[in-house]
């Protein structure tokens, strides 16, 4: 397996004021693994990927840590990254048709033109379950649905023949009934193209569904990275425990109504000293209120950041 | 695309039609021009006489009829101050009045688009503070007291440029400047609003995450957007180059069709008014039709409704 | 408790589109036949996806948009024949909670203000004891009554949709309709805002029409469900039921397409292909251009809902199809 991505302490900070949105965020990711990150709002998952993908938007900055590529396509250092976002249809410009999106992606990362482009782009199309691509490639983004954009956005994607894609809760805003045809889109081109995948959902189900590890992330930390299985079924972290027994099922059998974590996510410019889960844990104690809690293994590849750890 | 063109055009006429006739009504309620033509002393006897030479007697749907009549082959009537021709009256001042209100109207986007962009380019930079520093003060300061300024800057101290009246294309000079800065700051102040509204949309974003570089977002990804609100904003500005126009002939003393048309309502000058007031009124209609026609070819989201 | 507290009879909703300048205006129906029961202390969830109808629905029981055709009635008084004294007290006995708490605050009054202006504008009490009793709404919605002198925006988002759950109580409604009221919250703020929600209901005479596309939430807010499609219902009934055995294709594809918590669970097809043409519709069952199931009747004959199993559905071949083996593996 080859090591892709090795983040390392990512500090992104708001400059001038003491707010950090990513506070020391490690991980890793090999060629075709699926990571999948999950958080509430302001956990930093989002600003990971566009910390990654080179976008940080203006006013921010990377205060510390690295973000280092392992080996990239023809020699070059930096793997091909491409990323899709969560509403597509803003993420689309709104004067360029279909076909000049995917033409110009087509020539930026593989050097077509004219006749081959729109082929290639026809194709990219209906690879992603577009049908008519011919008709669709002078079309604008407000003429199709959700759904459809973001399927436009994944074949944008395909186009860079990236080996990691970066996906920033790519169904959030779409129904349930599409969301899980582009799971199973997702699903298909992993398998075709063997590209690593970085999914961020707050959406446990997604999760499930795409990651082989999952990272659960607290206040621009992460708390707790393990193989997915581990992190739904025996979280070891409080918060992630807490997290997984607040999302509500369908099952009809399971009569349990969702357990609210009591308290509130605090502010980033007013964090808690020591862990910052410990207003609202039950198991907070001790060094729990003096130093945040180290990111140390548990078991083989799962690492909690925790001093009172749920055990298995 | 056609129909399209075709029914703002109808349009177009009809608001032609129903401004001349709304004008002519007006008008003619607006006082008496035997009386404001002849004077506090002419007799009664004189002003009749004026009526029914310029056929005030009659009523005024009548008046409405001859009218319309005589102008649809071109007469519009003769000015009651000198006799002459409305029509060479106007085919006299158009040229001087579109020289320079088209000339200052191209200047001022020539200057107010690209300084409004460098200065969104480089937000809170030292170079945005200045440009839009300069812009608001050319805003502050009102155009004939700009235009006073000039002429006493270029004319009376300096001496290098002529200060009032409209024989040489150097009397042209100050005139322009005055009204292109004026305009030209508004024009900045709203391309730099527009184009920092834009660069903030998600897909600017997007482009930018996918390694397009700075250049190409700001020509390709950018402007086509900003394009579009700049489009409607500088059809209004143009409308208002009119109202514009006036002052400006009558600070320089540039005889064109604004300074005729002021002249031509104290006076009383009913067919001068009337005929002027249909000629801003096809200005306008045309800028405000090629304004929605533009507004359709930028706007992608307008064209496909068609 | 005879007659129902809200009640719908044929509902319809259209809207015309016009196409042109001469061309006759299209109808697209958002809700087309709808025939709802609500009894007191009920609690009725509404579902669907875009596009549904459900929250045209909403705004249709609450008045604020008028029917096309069928009636609304609540407590018994026609919608059509209310008076503007009638539309008061309705106005009393209902409340909206909508899914922005944001936009449903206004930034430039204090909570406390806003929670109380109901009673002041129904002159029901003065200003005193408008204040104690918002100050109590505040803390029975589980903040504290201090909060009562803040303005929105320094609040969290949970907080404030808790102010707005306060301020649609403050007046002792029988019936709140709640529009993806929960959608926007965070999931442990969701989870709080669904305990507030529950526990409400056991302290109060509350009837609840929770309208939401989230499928997991609404399990454990209400007791019935009607999941809708293009403007129909398809399908009613008590939940548990609908969950374990749903008969109508499109509840279980819906169902289906759910993701599963299970990591296993992967690779799975998709239920439904393609999305919602609104343009397709025509006679008929609503459903039928996506349904795999479709056969020559359901492009002639509207279904109409009727019992099946535990629950009411508009489907021919509704009897055909088998319980799933769990909820989110199979379709047919």
């Amino acid at each position: 397996m080859q090591r892709l991505l090795t983040v390392q302490d990512l500090v992104v900070e708001v400059p001038g004021r003491n707010i950090k949105i990513l506070n020391g965020v490690s991980f890793s990711l090999d060629a075709g693994q699926t990571l999948g990150l999950v958080g509430e709002s302001g956990c930093g998952k989002s600003m990971t990927c566009y910390a990654i993908g080179n976008m940080l938007p203006r006013g921010l900055a990377q205060a510390g840590g690295s973000i280092s590529f392992g080996p990239g396509q023809s020699g070059s250092m930096r793997p091909t990254i491409a990323m899709i976002f969560q509403d597509p249809t803003s993420s689309l410009n709104p004067v360029h048709t279909i076909g000049y999106y995917l033409e110009t992606a087509l020539y930026r990362h593989q050097r077509l033109k004219g006749n081959d482009a729109r082929l290639e782009a026809m194709r990219l199309l209906e690879r992603v379950g577009i049908d008519n691509a011919k008709s669709r490639l002078g079309a604008y983004p407000h003429q199709f649905s959700g759904g459809m954009n973001q399927r436009v956005m994944i074949a944008h994607a395909l186009a860079a023949k990236p080996q990691l894609l970066i996906a920033d809760e790519p169904t959030t805003a779409l129904d349930v009934t599409m969301q899980a045809q582009i799971l199973y889109l997702l699903e298909e081109l992993k398998a075709e193209t063997g590209m690593a995948l970085m999914i961020v959902s707050h959406d446990l189900g997604v999760i499930a569904r795409l990651a082989d590890k999952a990272a659960v992330m607290y206040c621009g930390k992460i708390v707790e990275t393990a193989p997915v299985e581990q992190i739904l079924r025996k979280p070891s972290h409080p918060y992630a425990r807490a997290l997984i027994n607040c999302m509500p099922s369908i099952d009809p059998a399971d009569h349990e109504p969702p357990v609210p974590i009591p308290g509130s996510v605090p502010l980033l410019d007013n964090l808690p000293e020591g862990c910052y889960y410990n207003p609202r844990c039950p198991r907070a104690a001790g060094d729990c209120f003096r130093r945040f809690p180290p990111l140390s293994a548990v078991e083989q590849a799962h690492e909690v950041a925790c001093y009172h750890p749920v055990a298995a | 695309m056609a129909g399209f063109i075709l029914s703002k055009a109808a349009r177009a006429f009809a608001v032609l039609f129903s401004t001349a006739l709304f004008v002519f009504v007006v008008l003619r309620f607006s006082g008496d021009p035997a009386e404001r033509m002849l004077g506090e002393f002419a007799t009664p006897e004189a002003q009749a006489a004026f009526r029914t030479l310029w056929g005030l007697d009659k009523s005024i749907p009548e008046q409405f009829l001859i009218y319309l009549q005589h102008a649809l082959q071109g007469d519009f009537g003769k000015s009651y101050a000198d006799g002459r021709d409305v029509f060479d009256i106007i085919k006299q001042s158009i040229p001087k009045t579109l020289t320079v209100s088209v000339s200052a109207f191209v200047i001022a986007i020539l200057l107010g688009i690209p300084a409004g962009i460098v200065a969104a380019i480089r937000r809170d930079s030292a170079v945005d503070r200045l440009v839009m520093a300069t812009a608001v003060l050319g805003n502050s300061i009102p155009m004939f007291l700009v235009g006073l300024i000039f002429i006493f800057i270029f004319a009376v101290w300096l001496r290098v440029l002529p200060s009032s009246g409209s024989s040489t294309w150097r009397h042209a000079i100050l005139p322009i400047a005055t009204f292109a800065l004026y305009n030209a700051a508004s024009i900045a102040r709203f391309a730099r609003a527009t184009l920092i509204e834009v660069l903030y949309q998600p897909y600017i974003a997007a482009a930018r995450g996918d390694g397009i570089p700075p250049s190409e977002i700001i020509l390709r990804h950018a402007l086509p957007n900003a394009a579009i609100p700049l489009v409607t904003m500088l059809g209004i500005l143009a409308t208002s180059l009119l109202g514009g126009t006036v002052l400006v002939e009558t600070v320089f003393a540039w005889t064109g069709m604004g300074a005729q048309f002021v002249r031509a309502v104290g006076q009383g000058d009913l067919n001068v008014v009337q005929a002027m007031i249909l000629v801003f009124t096809v200005f306008v209609v045309t800028i405000n039709l090629t304004v929605e026609i533009l507004y359709a070819l930028l706007n992608p989201k307008i064209r496909s409704q068609k | 408790m005879s007659a129902p507290l809200l009640e719908t009879r044929n509902l319809t909703k259209g809207f015309g589109q016009k196409t042109g300048w001469l061309a006759k205006p299209k109808f697209l129906y958002a809700s087309s036949s709808i025939d709802l029961k609500l009894n007191s202390r009920e609690r009725l969830g509404i579902v669907g996806e875009s596009g549904s109808g459900k929250s045209t629905l909403g705004r249709l029981i609450l008045g604020l948009t008028p029917p096309t055709d069928g009636e609304i009635f609540f407590e018994g008084v026609n919608h059509k024949n209310r008076s503007t004294r009638g539309w008061k007290e309705f106005r009393v006995r209902t409340s909206l909670v909508q899914q922005n708490p944001l936009s449903a605050l206004n930034p430039q009054m204090t909570i406390g203000e806003q929670i109380s202006e109901g009673l002041l504008v129904h002159h029901i009490a003065g200003r005193a004891v408008a204040h104690e009793r918002a100050a109590k709404m505040l803390e029975q919605v589980g903040l504290p009554s201090a909060m009562m002198t803040r303005y929105p925006h320094q609040m969290s988002g949970g907080q404030r949709q808790r102010v707005v759950i306060a301020r649609a109580l403050i007046l002792d409604p029988k019936l709140v309709v709640f529009d993806e009221a929960v959608s926007a919250l965070d999931v442990s703020v969701q989870a709080q805002v669904v305990a507030l929600l529950r526990e409400l209901w056991q302290q109060r005479d509350l009837a609840y029409v929770f309208i939401t596309h989230d499928l997991r939430v609404v399990r454990h807010v209400v007791d019935r469900i009607a999941v809708m499609y293009l403007g129909r219902v398809v399908e009613t009934g008590n939940i548990d039921s609908v969950y374990e055995w749903p008969r109508h294709p499109y509840t279980r594809a819906l169902l289906a397409s759910v993701p599963s918590m299970d990591p296993t669970i992967r690779n799975i097809q998709p239920p439904i292909k393609g999305e919602l043409d609104v343009a397709k519709i025509g006679g008929g069952c609503p459903f039928r251009s996506r349904c795999p199931f479709a056969i020559e009747k359901c492009a002639t004959e509207t279904p109409v809902l009727r019992t099946v199993g535990n629950q009411q559905v508009a489907c021919h071949r509704a009897e055909e199809f088998p319980r799933p083996v769990q909820v989110g593996r199979e379709v047919a």
